[in-house]
């Protein structure tokens, strides 16, 4: 299909309180595999069908949370235009080129901060690790997995408050989709937004809440039902903090279980959702159906949903 | 007849299980609730107050990073793992606050509860909207 521009999420540097902890839990728990280390003592990391050398980057820290997601953009050519574009919206600040090489096997990457304080990067190479299947006539799956062992990082949801300013960033310069979108009160105020540049539901989402650069979760993708059922085993045999789960979401449909990796950085595997063309109508959740919008089972409103972040 | 059995089990779960611990076993007052918590050794009050359903500490991320359990210890003895900074500070952690999930006995405690649930999503985000971007104070942390 003709996907320009922003491609997808590529990855996401995660701070954690104890990095062997926090390695322990990506590597042996989630299922991802490390490709690098570097003298910063940062730990890089991907899932089982990425192609690229990693999607989850980690580094100790005296406080949880994200230092940012990276954005995979289609080419040189839309990196130039794309950090051109967003330094003309007055919609973002902080701007830096960071060389290549400062992630391991990835080119130079643009940084930026948007309206709710997430520091946000795209860049246009990163260097192709590979599955281990190959990519002629391959088996569907590699051996070796462990853990969850999820097929590739997905999204992340992260909390903020401006919400309006993020999203019009997203949707005006990045060219995001609004897939779905929350709306509170008499006066519709837009309090969740979750957006797409691809065929998925969501490939980032976000909260309005009266906070700066929080994070909610980072999301990695399973088949099926089942597999979430499975996740939901591993997580309690290797007593893991789950939050909730396995159940549903009413937005984007998917099949789901929140927990949390050793530092208190809340991870999801879901299956499941539907495909996203930008054409399709956008849903909307009013806020008195929030409770099925989120958890469409139990749905009431979940208190830890709104409140536990880091 | 589910009443007798519900009411009954923490005690009948503390009897059995207190002979049968390996260690020291400490009592943890909440004194918001007046409820008494029981750790082992080595294990931490917000797991001692789950483990038998016991309630009073709002429970989240159970590894130090969120914040919502967050308690002052107002007497006792006790040692804490790592809590993030942006949930506890260092001077905070002088003087006796700490994270449940963190907190380790090492002596009978009394606390009082600090971290709390937000609720109502809508008022969480009409208050904002007029708000100047502060933390609500209910998000400890």
């Amino acid at each position: 299909m003709a996907m320009t521009g922003v491609l997808r999420p590529g990855h996401v540097a995660l701070r954690v309180l104890d990095l062997n902890e926090a390695v322990r839990h990506y590597v042996e728990v989630l299922g991802l595999f490390e490709t690098a280390r570097d003298d910063k003592g940062r730990v890089f990391l991907k899932a089982w069908d990425e192609a690229d050398h990693h999607s989850v980057v980690l580094r100790e820290a005296d406080e949880a949370g994200m230092d940012y997601m990276g954005w995979r953009v289609a080419s040189d050519a839309e990196l130039e235009r794309l950090a051109g574009d967003l330094q003309a919206s007055g919609l973002a600040s902080d701007f830096s080129w960071i060389a290549a090489g400062e992630h391991p096997a990835t080119g130079k990457r643009f940084r930026f901060t948007i309206p709710t304080g997430h520091v946000m990067e795209l860049y246009s190479q990163k260097d192709v690790v590979g599955c281990n299947t190959g990519y002629t006539n391959p088996d569907p799956w590699p051996d070796g997995l462990r853990g969850i062992a999820p097929s590739r990082f997905d999204h992340c949801l992260l909390y903020g408050d401006d919400l309006d300013g993020t999203v019009k960033l997203f949707v005006e310069v990045l060219g995001f989709g609004v897939a779905e979108q929350v709306l509170a009160g008499p006066d519709k105020l837009m309090i969740g937004a979750f957006l797409s540049c691809s065929n998925k539901p969501h490939d980032v989402a976000f909260i309005r809440q009266p906070v700066k650069n929080k994070f909610h979760h980072a999301s990695f993708l399973l088949d099926n039902w089942n597999e979430i059922l499975k996740a939901a085993d591993i997580l309690s045999k290797r007593k893991v903090s789950i939050d909730i789960g396995p159940t549903r979401h009413g937005i984007t449909r998917g099949e789901t279980i929140y927990f949390f990796d050793s530092s208190g950085n809340r991870n999801e595997v879901f299956s499941g959702g539907y495909i996203y063309y930008p054409d399709k109508p956008t849903i909307t959740w009013t806020d008195d159906q929030l409770g099925p919008a989120i958890f469409y089972h139990d749905r009431k409103i979940n208190d830890a949903f709104l409140t536990v972040y880091t | 007849m589910s009443n007798t059995l519900v009411e009954s089990l923490p005690r009948a779960s503390a009897a059995f299980a207190r002979p049968q611990l390996a260690g020291t076993v400490y009592q943890v007052l909440i004194a918001d609730t007046s409820e008494v918590v029981t750790c082992s050794s080595g294990q931490n009050v917000l797991a001692g107050m789950e483990q038998l359903g016991r309630k009073g500490i709002p429970v989240g991320c159970r590894g130090g990073g969120c914040g919502v359990c967050k308690v002052r210890v107002l007497t006792g003895e006790y040692e804490t793992g790592r809590m993030s900074r942006a949930c506890v500070n260092q001077e905070e952690q002088d003087e006796g606050i700490a994270l449940a999930c963190k907190l380790y006995p090492k002596g009978d405690l009394e606390l009082q509860v600090i971290g709390k649930m937000l609720r109502a999503v809508t008022s969480i985000n009409r208050n904002q909207h007029a708000a100047d971007g502060h933390e609500p104070e209910a998000a400890a942390g």
